[in-house]
């Protein structure tokens, strides 16, 4: 080794390749290269890896082959806020962008299309001359999807559009249209098959093609529960949801899509077909009763049986919607394994803690007695357990002043806390409930929590 | 974009800076003008970015539009610690790196019909091809550096940004940024090293 002897850095080496040694130790170091043969090696690398960045840089940029414009209209998500807001700032660009609009818009937006007056996807009438053979060789009429219920704030932006609309019951969605469900909002669509397409709670859909060649929706966040009605082979139904593809004809299944890395497909009915985008030649068959995981960084799958939050998504299209809450969430509960972070002290407590289920369950039907899906999400995370997730979801809930039954839901973080065993959080949190409900319904369960937690500290 | 002469020094740069706040806030509006500018000022950049890493490949418009999109989407993200362009930049290097990705399984990414138009039309062929045969070189080797570093190696030796303007963008102090850089720079030669070992052992 030649390493211990050499008397310059690797820095030197790099310098010296790149041309940014100072002309006295440049020639420094090409006199000593004459003696070294693993620092003339490397230098050569280098060179090469010079020359040819050096090369690359001044090769000639091709011209754009046609002109270009930028045409922000047709995009989805649109910017929030700059975070050095001015104060004048927002009402003077509103003026200047309300003037630009109305100079700009006939020149930029092509006129909306003619909405045909009578067709659409009312339920009654289940497209029925769209099924015959002769009425698909002509040109079809667009098809459009109507919102049969919403829940919390949903909105919708649609192509001609800048700014999103509140989604009301019984609109009509189009191709192109953007969905975006806030926290504890949920839309329920109908496209005119009677396929049905469940926005689950904080998630973003662009229902990018509604056609009778076939469906396309981008799921940008969160998750889609859809059950799409057997169709013919040539109109397709697919969810593009970052890095994967689902296509399907026929099933009830849902899509969850976790922070652009994970994408989890459970399939109820039916089967689906998901693909990858970097891996396209390779598709995973998921039948129903079967869920798959899929990371984007790695090239494994895991394939299980349909787990409780997928079918907690599907919830609202099984047979016999309405949720019993107190079917099987207590059992469930009660029979769950030691969880491992859980420290070993806190199943000693057996006594206290054989009341929290019953808590549990009971406050989250209160707190979520007209929000049927999103409880079903609280119930299945309880279930399983997934306090953290409990957690995260109650900060959100309590984040928005408006929230209803506050109460239940600040006296269920407080005892996700206990399970967590953040018994400072958590006693805290049943004093704040005590200090502002000293009457309220669950005062006295506040009360054995403080003293539970008082006497773990 | 109007550049501002070195000679004005902090004055010019400072009125640079807010011209391009401005534009920031008027994008950030959705003010259609403000992004027709934006993306008049920046598109040739991008494309520049994105041609020195995936070479003349057949989609390159559509790929500098899917640039704007992404900054049409997170440019509330954008804290304004560097300048635009080197921020744009980044964007572009992820791009064209996720197009790397996709394309990986597929078969090459450039053809000599998507060639770059020569400033002389009777250019010698083969050296069109030994550019593309650069790029693609240069492209393998790219896969191979992970990112931070990659990033700042793209940035410094084929777009020419100081190493003072990467610190800000990626929040970084900036000897770590040359760190990044000399360690991108071992690779890469690694890298070429190893791509060309490849090829002759091919060869024989």
């Amino acid at each position: 080794m030649t390493a211990p002897k050499c008397p310059y850095h690797p820095g030197d080496q790099v310098e010296f390749a790149y041309g940014e040694m100072d002309p006295k130790s440049a020639e420094a170091f090409s006199t000593h290269l004459e003696s070294c043969p693993a620092c003339r090696a490397t230098v050569s690398d280098l060179l090469e890896a010079a020359r040819l960045t050096r090369k690359v840089r001044q090769a000639p940029v091709p011209q754009a082959k046609r002109k270009q414009d930028f045409d922000v209209s047709s995009l989805g998500r649109k910017p929030a806020g700059w975070r050095r807001p001015v104060f004048w700032a927002p009402v003077a660009a509103a003026v200047a962008a309300l003037i630009l609009f109305i100079v700009l818009r006939p020149a930029i937006e092509p006129p909306a299309p003619v909405e045909p007056p009578s067709y659409g996807v009312t339920p009654p009438t289940p497209a029925e001359p769209r099924e015959k053979p002769g009425h698909l060789k002509v040109e079809p009429p667009p098809v459009f999807a109507r919102v049969i219920r919403t829940t919390g704030k949903v909105t919708k932006k649609s192509k001609a559009e800048t700014t999103r609309t509140p989604l009301a019951a019984n609109a009509k969605i189009r191709g192109g249209d953007i969905l975006v469900a806030s926290a504890k909002s949920t839309a329920l669509l109908v496209m005119d098959d009677q396929s049905r397409i469940l926005i689950g709670e904080k998630s973003s859909v662009q229902l990018e093609t509604l056609s009778h060649r076939g469906d396309r929706l981008i799921l940008d966040r969160g998750h889609v529960t859809c059950e799409v009605s057997p169709r013919q082979a040539e109109r397709s139904f697919s969810i593009v949801a970052g890095f994967g593809t689902v296509r399907v004809t026929g099933t009830l299944f849902a899509v969850l899509k976790i922070r652009e890395q994970q994408l989890v497909v459970g399939v109820f009915k039916g089967a689906v077909k998901v693909t990858r985008s970097d891996l396209p030649e390779a598709g995973f068959e998921v039948r129903d009763g079967e869920q798959i995981s899929l990371a984007k960084k790695k090239a494994a799958v895991r394939l299980t049986a349909l787990g409780k939050k997928m079918r907690g998504l599907m919830q609202p299209f099984l047979p016999g919607t309405p949720p019993a809450p107190a079917k099987d969430t207590p059992p469930a509960v009660e029979e769950k394994k030691p969880k491992p972070q859980e420290p070993p002290g806190q199943e000693t407590k057996t006594e206290p803690r054989e009341e929290a289920p019953d808590t549990i369950v009971s406050l989250v039907e209160h707190m979520y007695k007209d929000t049927r899906w999103i409880f079903d999400d609280l119930r299945a995370d309880i279930a399983r357990g997934r306090w953290n997730v409990v957690l995260h979801r109650l900060e959100n809930y309590l984040a928005d002043p408006e929230s209803p039954s506050r109460d239940e839901a600040i006296l269920l973080k407080a005892v996700c806390l206990e399970k967590l065993n953040r018994l400072k959080e958590a006693y805290q949190t049943y004093r704040h409930y005590l200090l502002k409900w000293p009457a309220g319904s669950r005062a006295q369960e506040a009360k054995y929590g403080l003293i539970r937690t008082r006497a773990g500290l | 974009m109007a550049r501002v002469s070195d000679d004005k020094c902090t004055g010019g740069i400072r009125l640079q800076r807010k011209e391009e706040r401005d534009l920031i806030q008027g994008c950030l509006e959705g003010n259609q003008a403000s992004w027709r500018q934006l993306y008049q000022r920046h598109q040739g950049e991008a494309r520049a970015v994105l041609f020195r890493i995936l070479g003349p490949v057949a989609d390159l418009d559509d790929l500098v539009q899917t640039v704007f999109v992404k900054v049409y989407r997170t440019l509330d993200r954008f804290e304004g610690r560097s300048k635009l362009s080197t921020w744009l930049y980044r964007i572009c290097v992820h791009v064209a790196m996720d197009r790397l990705r996709i394309k990986k399984r597929q078969k090459a990414t450039v053809g000599l019909e998507d060639a770059p138009p020569q400033a002389d039309p009777r250019a010698d062929p083969s050296e069109v091809t030994e550019m593309i045969e650069d790029i693609l070189h240069l492209q393998k080797a790219l896969t191979r550096i992970k990112d931070p570093k990659r990033t700042v190696l793209v940035l410094h030796d084929l777009m020419e940004v100081p190493t003072e303007e990467i610190a800000s963008m990626q929040n970084a102090p900036i000897p770590t940024v040359r760190s990044r850089l000399f360690y991108a720079r071992r690779e890469l030669a690694r890298a070429l090293k190893h791509a060309r070992q490849h090829t002759k052992g091919a060869k024989r």
